[in-house]
């Protein structure tokens, strides 16, 4: 089966005064239609720049994007039509990505006008009611406006926005960090529900690993725009075998008193993205680092069935 | 902007004095010096105008009787406790990454030996490897300097990892208080079980988490009885009119829940 | 805990406002505005003012430029609701006259219209856009704006029309500014970024969502930009450059007032009333334009 999002050697980079910022550097997955792929990262990584290229909303600085299986890198006119409804995308920050000058029910509608759809008032009006149903939005509220709204109902009408023109594929940015624990909880639900019953795919972008072995079927562990680790999530929390990937499941707090967790302390903090040096990204914080890691970056190799590594050391140091 | 909230009633007793009889003079005296705190936001709790030297510095010398040069040594002494070199002491803020800054702000807070530290959400702005660096050094230093402390934090790992009595808190009440085992592991109160429910596992496998239902009421208008009753799957109709006192299931361990206080009488009846 | 629902939380809460009835966005605005008494009393002396001024040669018995030397500086009376000035015309009439306002809010709306397209341009698209288009202000914005007026008026002669664009020149780079900054603090708010996600056109997304949240503070402008204009005019009128006498025009009514005001006791309304309308007409606009901007807010609602 042709999976529904390819991509291949992305990379996308910035201008900036300092330099030029490697946001994402020579990334290649793909997801498979159905299934969540979740991608996980500290602040900074790029994992939000790698969502909105995937959108298409930067165009990518090397690399090929393929969309069920065509190569939209550089969109023509109806390419791009086809992927603003096949691909949406829901925000992080239920705050400032709704229009705070547009009632619910208009937000709800926007992308169905945008892109021509529905163009019946009464059909219109009629799906929104329906929406707001399907994310569980109680219909007196369509012309409620956002701020008259908490956090978890917000981010139930950028849900019901990102559905409203039933797209296939659905990029989920931090979609439940700035949300309470009991509405992060209603949220993450909702959106299995809505994989199950509409068959939707997602890229899960969050920076919370529990958030992101809860919800996803395979897991791409991202440092500073490099792939460091990808595999099917049961198999990463069972058997990470890259050091940076180990030392963040370490740092987790578990929240239970019988659990006593490894720990391994990462030393020092994030290097900049901006004019990387060669070599790992990882090596001035890793461990294990030897000379060869300040060197060359590693390249994503198949070490176990399955399961991507880019780490020159990772047999070494998984005695394998 | 709301009015600063004023205490209608109660007490804040330190070392047998309460703090709200003190005048605003004691009170000063106080904080900063034997009782401290850490902010949750990094970014905006430093001066950005000011070296992070001289804003150490300058609580050592508000509340202790020093020199300007045993201010500094203290100062270098702070920096190198919480991992940064002292030639960093001239900098500004703004050269720092946010888990330094989080560790200067704990060196203030430190800076004079206090007896009490309330820290909240210290390493919620902080990304997880940067917490776990942050989290230990600041349970190192509370041993070191044999502080008590008082954490505020949404996260429950935090908690255990942490903290050795754990007071749950909703819509403005201690709905349970105990020890962590009390809390984790003989859970009584119907929100923390919720709370318990809500939160994806790293240890456990769940396929469907179990969150709490509806929304936390408006504060200005809390519903009658035990404020958790709308919310709450064993609610009953007593719920709705009884405001639920603190009920000790256990020895120190404090439900504020009817149906907790039910079960209780009737193990105790029979 | 098996009691707790799986599906999506139902919708119990029952401390939301709910309303039923769907209105326009402009619906809305004056929805709300009609709540506000000052806002809309400002409204009703505007409407009135702008009937009178439209009206003027219907309403009234005189003409504004007829002559009755035996009149001169009658106060007010029966026949003369505001008394005569120095040639014996009904001050009322020439007050009421036509043109002052007229100009004043056709300059500021042409002001405002060029300056919004600029101001949205250069904040929207940045870059090469935003460079040419902005020296380009910068440069009127250095030429002090009564002088560019003039030589506006010069270049095109005097006459209704020509006054209102030689005045509105020199806002144009004053609304633009203010409003490619508010647009470039839009720009980067991800309900644009949504927008764009969903395929909406530039075009659109600038009307739709950046205009209506710019519009607020630029609404507060445009009240203190007419009372600069209606000044703008009184001098450019002052120099014989804008409206010329005898037409009507309340800068130089009032300009010619004052030459007669040394025996107030007996002349005051020939100063008095023009006074009274700029400053009547000013308040209103300004008190309008808050009521407005108040309205336009949705989170304003309570």
């Amino acid at each position: 089966m042709t999976p529904i999002v390819a991509v291949e050697h992305l990379c996308k980079y910035f201008k900036t005064p300092r330099g030029q910022l490697h946001a994402v550097e020579d990334l290649s997955f793909a997801i498979e239609e159905k299934t969540t792929l979740g991608v996980v990262g500290e602040s900074g990584c790029g994992k939000s720049t790698l969502g909105r290229t995937v959108m298409g909303l930067h165009e990518s600085t090397a690399g090929v994007l393929r969309f069920e299986g065509e190569d939209v890198t550089r969109p023509n006119k109806a390419q791009k039509k086809n992927m603003h409804r096949q691909i949406q995308m829901i925000f992080q920050d239920p705050y400032s990505s709704l229009d705070p000058r547009m009632c619910v029910s208009d937000l709800i509608a926007e992308p169905m006008k945008a892109m021509g759809l529905c163009r019946d008032k009464t059909e219109r009006e009629r799906r929104v009611a329906e929406l707001m149903d399907t994310v569980g939005l109680s219909r007196r509220f369509a012309f409620s406006y956002p701020h008259e709204l908490d956090g978890g109902r917000r981010q139930r009408i950028g849900i019901a926005r990102a559905l409203s023109v039933d797209p296939k594929f659905i990029v989920c940015d931090e979609p439940v960090s700035a949300l309470d624990v009991s509405i992060q909880a209603q949220i993450l639900n909702l959106l299995q529900d809505l994989q199950d019953q509409r068959g939707l795919t997602y890229m899960f972008i969050t920076h919370n690993l529990s958030v992101v072995k809860h919800i996803s079927h395979s897991i791409l562990v991202m440092y500073l725009g490099c792939e460091v680790e990808m595999c099917p999530s049961k198999e990463l929390f069972k058997n990470p075998l890259h050091p940076y990937t180990k030392g963040l499941l370490s740092a987790i707090p578990i929240p239970s008193i019988h659990v006593q967790r490894e720990e391994i302390i990462m030393k020092g903090e994030v290097t900049s993205p901006i004019n990387p040096k060669p070599g790992c990204r990882f090596a001035s914080r890793c461990p294990y680092a030897e000379a060869r890691c300040h060197e060359s970056l590693p390249a994503v190799e198949e070490i176990l069935p399955g399961h991507l590594c880019a780490c020159h050391r990772v047999r070494e140091i998984n005695g394998l | 902007m709301p009015e600063p909230g004023k205490i209608l009633s109660g007490s804040i007793v330190y070392k047998d004095k309460n703090i709200l009889d003190m005048t605003e003079k004691e009170v000063q005296d106080l904080r900063g010096n034997e009782i401290s705190m850490i902010f949750q936001d990094p970014m905006t709790a430093l001066n950005p105008v000011m070296t992070v030297g001289d804003q150490i510095a300058e609580v050592i010398l508000r509340h202790q009787e020093c020199t300007k040069a045993e201010a500094q040594v203290r100062m270098l002494e702070m920096l190198d406790k919480v991992g940064i070199s002292g030639d960093r002491a001239g900098d500004y803020p703004h050269q720092f990454s946010g888990g330094m800054k989080q560790r200067i702000i704990i060196a203030i807070a430190l800076a004079c030996n206090p007896k009490l530290l309330l820290a909240d959400e210290p390493t919620t702005a902080l990304d997880v490897t940067i917490q776990a660096q942050v989290m230990r050094m600041v349970n190192e230093l509370k041993k070191e300097f044999g502080t008590s402390m008082v954490l505020i934090t949404h996260d429950l790992g935090i908690v255990a990892e942490s903290c050795d009595a754990v007071a749950i808190m909703y819509a403005g009440e201690i709905v349970e208080y105990g020890s962590l085992e009390d809390i984790f592991d003989r859970t009584a109160h119907p929100y923390t079980i919720g709370l318990f429910g809500s939160i994806p596992r790293l240890d456990l496998d769940t396929d469907r988490l179990q969150p709490i239902q509806g929304l936390m009421p408006d504060p200005i208008n809390l519903p009658e009885g035990c404020p958790f009753h709308p919310r709450c799957p064993y609610a009953k109709e007593a719920c709705r009119h009884e405001k639920p006192g603190h009920a000790e299931i256990t020895p120190g361990h404090f439900v504020k829940c009817l149906r907790a206080k039910e079960q209780l009488e009737e193990v105790t009846g029979s | 805990m098996t009691e707790m629902k799986n599906t999506p939380v139902s919708e119990t809460a029952k401390d939301e406002p709910v309303r039923l009835k769907k209105r326009s966005y402009w619906g809305e605005v004056w929805h709300r505005l009609k709540k506000n008494p000052v806002a809309i009393l400002c409204l009703c002396f505007l409407a009135i003012l702008l009937f009178g001024i439209i009206f003027a040669n219907v309403l009234s018995p005189y003409d504004y430029t007829a002559q009755d030397l035996s009149q001169r500086f009658q106060t007010p009376s029966k026949a003369h609701w505001m008394g005569t000035d120095d040639y014996g015309r009904d001050l009322l009439t020439r007050v009421g006259g036509r043109y002052s306002l007229l100009i004043a809010i056709l300059s500021v709306a042409i002001g405002i219209v060029f300056g919004m397209i600029i101001g949205a341009l250069c904040g929207f698209f940045g870059k090469g856009v935003d460079s040419v288009l902005m020296r380009i202000m910068d440069v009127i914005m250095s030429i002090p704006g009564m002088m560019l007026a003039i030589c506006i008026s010069v270049a095109l002669g005097s006459g209704v029309f020509n006054t209102a664009l030689a005045l509105a020149v020199g806002t144009i780079p004053m609304i633009a500014r203010q409003l490619r900054s508010s647009t470039m603090l839009i720009n980067g708010q991800e309900y644009i970024e949504a927008a764009r996600s969903f395929g909406e056109s530039n075009f659109k997304i600038i009307m739709t969502h950046i205009i209506p949240n710019t519009l607020a503070p630029i609404i507060v402008q445009t009240s203190l930009y007419i009372g600069g204009a209606i000044m703008g005019i009184a001098g450019l009128s002052f120099l014989g450059l804008g409206v010329q006498p005898p037409t009507p025009e309340w800068g130089n009514i009032l300009n010619n007032g004052l030459d007669f005001v040394y025996d107030f006791s007996t002349r005051w309304h020939v100063i008095v009333f023009p006074a009274l309308f700029i400053v009547l007409a000013e308040l209103a606009f300004n008190l309008l334009g808050d009521g407005l901007r108040d309205a336009m807010d949705p989170r304003m609602r309570k």
